[in-house]
């Protein structure tokens, strides 16, 4: 047996004595038969037989190769058939009629919802990674509000608690040092707290819910610092005409008896008032009655 | 002006050339069966892993006082703490499901043939390393389990000779296991393995790419390939894998939810009810189990009488998997093509390695130890007839295209 007389020919199968044929073809019938490698099993173990049907595919690949394919010969067509190899094109134009252009309004659509509910998804599955970095039930334990009697205080005294780690002061105003408030307006930059979002307006002039005793947060407005607690209406070495008030000593914030900002310092904003409420002499830091 | 700004980049610094080439045109085997998205699914859970893994380290506490309190703080006090606790834990479970799934598919399938040996060998090195992670990460809560659990793991190392007890205390750092011992563990456990594993799967990865991935047929697809050198049986990465990986992802979510909203604990196999409890070092729960995924190596270790053999023994159980690719002789790399050897082989592994995982987690029995010895028997034979099994057999055929 020479190599001509095998050729295209090769054995395969389970027990390796199948005959199959084998060849690369042109791509022009790549195109036709969709494929550039045909390999298709001649079904026998016979290399006689085999090299009659290895012919017969070879001269219907050579026609397929050479003529028009709408043109081609039946025998050749029945050949190829046989051996499961189809012509792709015939069938390619009926079907050309119907768009295979993908319908671009349906595929927005349905990318968009895709993209829509893996959002969501996305959205949900953040979740508890946000809301682990919120306070936990222990540390709201812990930031609830404080009780303080502030009956024991003196007039003129102040006293500090914490809330929330942060200090709080508390002050008792003599009747003197509150009718002396409206002497330091002038020098106050926003006497009336209209560009804070203040609790209890207009209430009292201590700015909390009691006549007499002024609740505010100890944080500086500027840069959290806390300020300290001068009541003595005397010259200062920050101001030669003090009448009494909170220093801060970070970067030299004035506010005055109730918290209120000196015009011209670092603090943009007077002192906050954090949600208070009393009950006879007990006051409650953190909560609204 | 986007395209302009990538292409100032990319000119210093190659980033679309590697994400194409990595990722969106990287060319894969057009026809592959579900086994192959486990590397995906594994890769995803990885990435949960370290997400929640960082979340659970800001409100933990290493301590010895403070480990388990800090646990139930997470579960009780932290808002949604729970949550990404039993995403953790389930995930562990669900990471070694994976990877488990995703080795056997590397058995099925030849994954270690030649030239993809090395794509093996750091699979099997993540696999390792997986271990060690689980085993520290199982200790950090400083339950009843985790104590004794770590007790039986460290005294392990107590079997080795000479260097033993000296290694056992070294190791601790403690004459038992103690706040010292967790906040080691728990540095390596957070920081240095998880490192190491980022840098395998990386290798994994390259590795991968540069041999190209497999297929169910064992087929090369690189013989056939156009004139660009694309490989004629192979799509792009994208968008043909990752759509259709989608669906797959969003099965194996729901599977995941399912298990974390319903059953975290698995029924005692993914979190152990001992470990609900705080470690006290003076009294033993009554049984002692590994967590399912270390079961089958569990009970090789049960099954040989003396602590050095077990440990010899539960070692080489995972040496082995390292030289798979020279024990298998084969002229095919898929089971399709193998002969009928190799599958009884491979049925007959599966059987010995499932059982090895229930006895595992079962109150040893006289049953249970014969058969602990047959299963570790088939386990290795497994692996040691390879050579003989694989060379002998008569295979099939095997395609020349996809």
């Amino acid at each position: 047996m020479t190599e001509t007389t095998e050729k295209y020919l090769t054995l395969r199968g389970a027990n390796n004595d199948i005959y199959f044929f084998q060849k690369r073809v042109s791509e022009k019938v790549a195109d036709v038969i969709g494929t550039s490698f045909v390999k298709t099993s001649l079904r026998t173990k016979d290399l006689n037989k085999a090299i009659s049907s290895r012919d017969e595919l070879v001269d219907a690949l050579n026609e397929l190769e050479n003529s028009d394919i709408l043109n081609i010969n039946d025998h050749f067509r029945n050949t190829l058939d046989s051996f499961g190899i189809s012509i792709l094109k015939e069938n390619g134009h009926k079907e050309s009629e119907v768009s295979n252009e993908p319908d671009q309004g349906r595929r927005k659509i349905l990318i968009g919802l895709t993209a829509g509910f893996a959002a969501a998804g996305v959205a949900f599955a953040a979740t508890p990674f946000v809301t682990t970095w919120n306070p936990s039930a222990r540390a709201k334990a812990i930031g609830s509000a404080v009780k303080v009697d502030v009956s024991k205080m003196m007039v003129g005294q102040q006293i500090q608690v914490s809330w929330r780690k942060q200090p709080i002061l508390i002050i008792r105003h003599s009747p003197s040092s509150l009718s002396g408030l409206t002497s330091v307006i002038s020098k106050l930059a926003d006497p009336n707290s209209d560009s804070i979002d203040e609790p209890y307006k207009n209430i009292n002039a201590t700015r909390s819910l009691s006549s007499e005793y002024s609740v505010l947060s100890g944080v500086c407005t500027h840069l959290g610092c806390s300020p300290k607690y001068y009541p003595e209406v005397e010259p200062k070495p920050w101001d030669s005409s003090w009448e009494g008030g909170f220093f801060c000593p970070c970067h030299g914030s004035m506010f005055d008896l109730v918290g209120r900002v000196y015009k011209g310092v670092p603090a943009p904003t007077n002192l906050t008032v954090p949600p208070h409420f009393f009950e006879g002499s007990i006051l409650t830091i953190g909560e609204e009655a | 002006m986007v395209t302009k700004v990538l292409n100032w980049i990319n000119y210093r610094l190659p980033i679309i050339n590697t994400f194409e080439r990595h990722l969106s045109k990287h060319p894969v085997p057009k026809k592959v069966n579900f086994w192959y998205l486990f590397g995906a699914l594994a890769s995803i859970v990885l990435i949960l892993q370290i997400v929640t893994g960082i979340w659970l380290m800001m409100p933990y506490s290493n301590t010895e006082e403070g480990a388990f309190a800090s646990i139930e703080y997470i579960m009780r006090d932290v808002d949604y703490g729970w949550i990404i606790r039993y995403m953790h834990t389930t995930g562990a479970s669900m990471f070694f499901a994976i990877v488990y799934l995703h080795m056997f598919r590397g058995l099925l399938y030849g994954s270690y043939k030649k030239p993809k040996e090395l794509v093996w060998i750091f699979g099997c090195t993540i696999y390792l390393v997986m271990m060690a992670e689980g085993f520290l990460g199982y200790v950090l809560p400083y339950g009843q389990m985790s104590y004794w659990g770590a007790q039986v793991i460290i005294s392990l190392f107590g079997a080795i000779p000479y260097i033993g007890e000296s290694l056992e205390v070294w190791v601790r750092g403690d004459y038992y296991i103690s706040g010292i011992t967790i906040s080691r563990f728990f540095a390596l456990h957070v920081v240095a393995l998880p490192l190491i594993l980022i840098a395998l799967v990386f290798l994994h990865l390259v590795a991968l790419h540069e041999v190209g991935a497999g297929n169910p047929e064992g087929v090369d697809i690189e013989e056939y390939i156009d004139d660009d050198g694309v490989p004629l049986d192979s799509v792009p990465f994208f968008p043909y894998k990752v759509l259709s990986a989608m669906p797959a992802i969003g099965v194996f979510g729901l599977v995941f939810c399912v298990i974390m909203f319903f059953f975290p604990e698995g029924g005692g196999y993914f979190l152990e009810l001992a470990n609900f409890e705080e470690a006290n070092p003076l009294v033993t729960p009554e049984h002692i189990a590994p967590v399912w995924y270390y079961s089958p190596f569990y009970t090789m270790l049960r099954a040989v009488p003396d602590p050095l053999g077990g440990l010899i023994v539960m070692a080489a159980a995972v040496a082995i998997l390292f030289v798979v690719p020279w024990l298998d002789r084969s002229n095919v790399a898929s089971i399709r093509y193998k002969g009928i050897l190799s599958k009884i082989a491979i049925v007959l592994f599966i059987v010995s390695f499932v059982t090895l995982g229930y006895l595992g987690t079962v109150t040893v029995t006289e049953t249970g130890k014969i058969m602990s010895v047959i299963c570790t028997l088939m386990y290795f034979a497994f692996f040691l007839l390879m050579p003989i099994y694989t060379s002998i057999e008569k295979t099939y055929e095997v395609p020349d295209r996809l």
